[in-house]
């Protein structure tokens, strides 16, 4: 993972329904590859990768838990929500009970971590582009949502890989916002293996955050 | 039909006992009993029941003893669940279902479906009410049932309450090794949800459905089956290790040593499902039960894992059925071949255990353990040709006070899948007769038109030999004295002989 120490500055955590696609997209971030061939295998436990972006000239390494969406793991899932930074809270477009799910995740979450920022990633987009299967969560109703939790919003595709990039970027981003993290980050040097982010693509194809 | 089914019980059951059956039971059977009418039981099948108080095996010896009489009520029901089994409810069960040889049932004290080997268990619901009804049957006059014989079909019951497990086999496996396989399955199922979750739940909502917390351990108890009808590790109960040069093979111990941390009871490390070394806590051994339900969830979901560094619970349920060890999984190459493993006390360890891989790994590096490996997988396992003697043509070997065993591979005559499942069989039914509770034997030799078998148990080692039909018994004895001497002299390539201690 290219990282020589454990330092992460900060802890984001995936979670959602089991089948939601939360391993495929961290699949995708950590090491831009989906694997189609291979059939659903639901994750057992948790699992934990990291990879470091640069925002601002500066380095943020996102240390990134991938938890099991089993009800025989939920009880485990408070442990690694615990103190993170952001979580993205995972829903298949294809399926309405997942949404319902992610809801409870985030009334979970927020009622534990009141200051952990919320992102809301529609999962699977790839399928409804391609006619493959109808979407069954409105966008729209997703964004009025978002909003009154003041969570952002963004369907991505682990398959396709749109978006998936864009919504770390944005938790780097925000993360980097509030001058106590920013301070503690590790100076950026010009290097091309990571992934730049600079203010004026931020936010670039995000559908209803501002 | 009476006259056909013989009941054979330790003498706390007889016919002039009556028996309460609760009202649902018999709803059940009188439902099932317009289905008995219309098909009468095959008078041809000799039904016999074995019933035991006090958890006694009911030995074979005592089989051949005629019943005290028949028993109505158990005769009745047994009947119900062959049928079931062999005739009835041809909407649900296919044909290709009923023709399956084992099948693995996992039920809860209410009835609950909880696993089924082949089918969809929520399809089984009538034949899984059967199976209660049959052990509460048995269990209202203060006994256990263990097993039904019906022709060539065995029933075989493991009670673990609040679970039941039922397997049906019609396979040559004799009704102990059975029970052995209900014994890894319950172990897989408590490595889940831990014994005392398990209980805490049934002790307040007996009707609780335990798929909700099983969801996505399908994986692990098919692979089980599948793995328990053709591996020998889980009929010598033991574990086989990856052949290592013994110095190779200190090295990875030394490695694993590195990890030393609080709270971290064991370092193992595997490659391609073979144990090539594991370190340990002074105090604790690695139960080779609990190496083996390990092993197996990390094949069985080997892909699940290679997202990055895995954190998990497990319980181990010889080493503490109460509670939870964490478990630190990682490959160790892009392959997913080998594999290491941490278990810990602590459940928030996880960052200090990837410092600890990061010690192993370099550690292993500047030994070219992993190199080293690599070959020894690559190269996969050696042949019977290897040991120099023409007339064996196969072995097991196992090491009883380490619990561990090799075997070569497959090879001519048992190069395809139908003769290597033959000679399974045939280790089965040796390992069957030698190790059968009423009467042990020390040693066993047959011939047949295929192959002389030879097994032996000794005080350090068990040994299953297959030789060429045409060897005398003094040649296959003297092959057997070579044989032995061979593998003395490569213990330390075959065996892990010592584990380190942290």
């Amino acid at each position: 993972m290219g990282i020589d120490n454990n330092r992460v500055d900060c802890k984001v955590v995936l979670l959602g329904k089991e089948y939601g696609g939360k391993t495929s997209l961290l699949e995708r971030f950590l090491h831009e590859q989906f694997n189609e061939a291979s059939p659903y295998q639901s994750t057992i436990g948790a699992a934990f990768g990291a990879k470091r972006v640069a925002v601002n000239d500066k380095f943020v390494i996102l240390g990134i838990w991938d938890t099991a969406g089993s009800e025989r793991y939920q009880a485990m899932s408070r442990l690694y929500y615990r103190d993170a930074k952001a979580a993205i809270v995972c829903y298949d477009v294809t399926e309405q009970t997942s949404f319902q799910r992610a809801r409870f995740w985030i009334d979970e979450l927020l009622q534990n971590e009141e200051n952990c920022k919320v992102y809301l990633a529609g999962t699977k987009i790839d399928l409804v582009q391609s006619h493959t299967k109808p979407r069954s969560v409105d966008l729209h109703d997703v964004c009025d949502y978002g909003e009154a939790i003041k969570a952002a919003v963004l369907e991505t595709s682990s398959k396709t890989g749109e978006n998936v990039n864009d919504l770390f970027l944005k938790i780097a981003f925000d993360f980097t916002k509030d001058p106590y993290n920013f301070e503690k980050l590790e100076d950026a040097i010009c290097d091309a293996s990571v992934v730049n982010v600079s203010k004026a693509d931020n936010n670039r194809r995000n559908c209803c955050h501002r | 039909m009476e006259d056909d089914a013989t009941i054979l019980s330790t003498g706390h059951v007889t016919s002039s006992e009556s028996v309460d059956v609760p009202s649902d039971f018999e709803n059940l059977a009188s439902s099932n009993s317009q289905n008995s009418a219309s098909n009468p039981a095959n008078p041809d099948i000799q039904e016999e029941v074995f019933v035991s108080a006090d958890d006694q095996y009911v030995s074979d010896s005592a089989l051949s003893l005629p019943g005290p009489s028949s028993d109505d009520d158990i005769s009745f029901r047994q009947r119900k669940l062959t049928m079931l089994m062999t005739e009835e409810d041809e909407s649900e069960l296919s044909s290709s279902w009923k023709e399956k040889k084992s099948h693995i049932f996992v039920l809860t004290e209410a009835g609950k479906p909880v696993y089924s080997r082949h089918g969809c268990e929520d399809k089984l619901s009538s034949l899984m009410g059967v199976m209660v009804a049959i052990v509460s049957c048995v269990h209202d006059r203060n006994d256990t049932i263990r097993s039904i014989v019906a022709g060539n079909r065995k029933f075989v019951f493991l009670i673990k309450l609040p679970l039941v497990l039922v397997a049906v086999s019609s396979a040559l496996e004799t009704i102990h090794q059975i029970e052995i396989h209900l014994h890894y399955v319950y172990n897989t199922i408590i490595s889940v949800v831990s014994l005392s979750q398990l209980n805490r739940i049934y002790s307040t909502q007996k009707n609780y459905d335990l798929r909700r917390l099983l969801t996505g351990t399908d994986k692990f108890l098919d692979h089980l089956c599948n793995s328990m009808d053709q591996d020998p590790q889980y009929l010598l109960r033991a574990v086989k290790c990856l052949p290592l040069a013994g110095h190779m093979r200190d090295f990875v111990g030394q490695s694993l040593q590195q990890s030393k941390t609080d709270d971290l009871a064991f370092a193992v490390l595997v490659s391609s499902g073979q144990v090539v070394s594991i370190c340990r806590l002074k105090e604790h051994n690695l139960d080779t039960t609990d190496l083996q339900v390990l092993l197996n969830l990390v094949n069985a979901s080997a892909t699940s894992f290679h997202a990055g560094e895995s954190w998990l619970p497990i319980c181990l349920a010889q080493f503490n059925p109460s509670g939870f060890l964490h478990a630190h999984i990682s490959f160790l190459d892009e392959k997913l071949q080998t594999c290491l493993i941490f278990l810990s006390a602590d459940r928030d360890a996880f960052f200090t255990l990837c410092e600890c891989k990061k010690k192993v790994v370099a550690k292993l590096n500047k030994h070219k353990c992993l190199e080293a490996i690599h070959l020894a997988y690559s190269k996969a396992d050696y042949t019977v040709s290897k040991v120099g003697i023409p007339e064996l043509w196969h072995f097991l070997y196992k090491t009883n006070n380490i619990s561990q065993f090799t075997c070569p591979e497959f090879s001519v005559p048992y190069h395809n899948e139908k003769q290597r499942q033959r000679l399974f069989g045939l280790y089965q039914e040796m390992h069957g007769k030698i190790h059968n509770p009423a009467a042990p034997l020390k040693l066993h030799y047959s011939v047949s038109d295929e192959e002389t078998l030879l097994a032996w148990v000794a005080s350090g080692f068990e040994l299953y030999a297959t030789f060429s039909p045409l060897v005398t018994k003094n040649q296959a004895i003297s092959a057997v004295d070579r044989l032995l001497r061979w593998i003395k002299h490569r213990e330390d390539e075959l065996f892990m002989m010592r584990t380190l201690t942290f």
